[in-house]
């Protein structure tokens, strides 16, 4: 049978760029940890459920916590909007959802701070993926 | 959560208590927020990244390089 998690999305502080005034913004991001092989499991850390991103892309520091030797990697280019790229290193990783360990692979970059969920490499895990954006909650389907 | 509890943090690492009302920690990268929790041995935690308050998220795509 199949098992529907919902995820409230979470509050950030948010600047609104006609008034100035600093009020906030909820975003689909929900807490994971990760792992390389056996090795040890990472603290949890908060990341964006974003659909528009065709792989996960996490900060290079969690590949060196999770033990994973990015200079062996080959480079991957990431490209966002406008005309900049950002270089990542791809790498096979677990990703953990509560005590659930998926199998998979994200980019590790330098330049990226967001830790990003995308579709290859996350969305691709579940049955469905659904954002209820009046509700604000996300809904995982395994 | 509420997100007032991140006003003094911008563009900062923060560690959050695992109810997230209380922010333990902040730092500006993510080792020197681990190295904080490494000493204090803070175990139930979760590592949050709060954006600028004046920009908006935008997608990515990806291709080999």
């Amino acid at each position: 049978m199949a098992k529907v998690t919902g995820y409230s999305y979470l509050p950030q502080p948010f600047q609104d760029p006609k008034t100035g005034i600093v009020g906030e913004i909820y975003r689909p991001m929900i807490a994971i940890r990760i792992s390389k092989d056996h090795g040890q499991i990472s603290r949890y850390f908060d990341a964006l459920i974003d659909s528009g991103s065709d792989r996960n892309l996490f900060p290079i520091q969690f590949a060196i916590g999770a033990g994973i030797n990015f200079k062996k990697l080959k480079q991957r280019r990431i490209y966002g909007i406008g005309k900049g790229y950002i270089d990542a290193y791809p790498a096979k990783i677990n990703i953990w959802l509560g005590t659930k360990e998926y199998q998979t692979e994200a980019d590790f970059s330098p330049q990226q701070m967001m830790p990003l969920l995308g579709r290859d490499g996350f969305l691709s895990l579940f049955k469905s993926v659904k954002f209820d954006e009046t509700g604000q909650f996300v809904y995982i389907e395994e | 959560m509420k997100a007032n509890i991140l006003l003094k943090y911008e563009n900062k690492w923060v560690a959050l208590n695992s109810n997230r009302n209380k922010v333990l920690h902040a730092a500006n990268t993510i080792d020197q927020l681990n190295k904080v929790l490494t000493k204090t041995k803070e175990k139930d935690v979760i590592l949050h990244y709060v954006m600028p308050f004046n920009g908006n998220i935008s997608p990515l795509g990806s291709q080999n390089g």
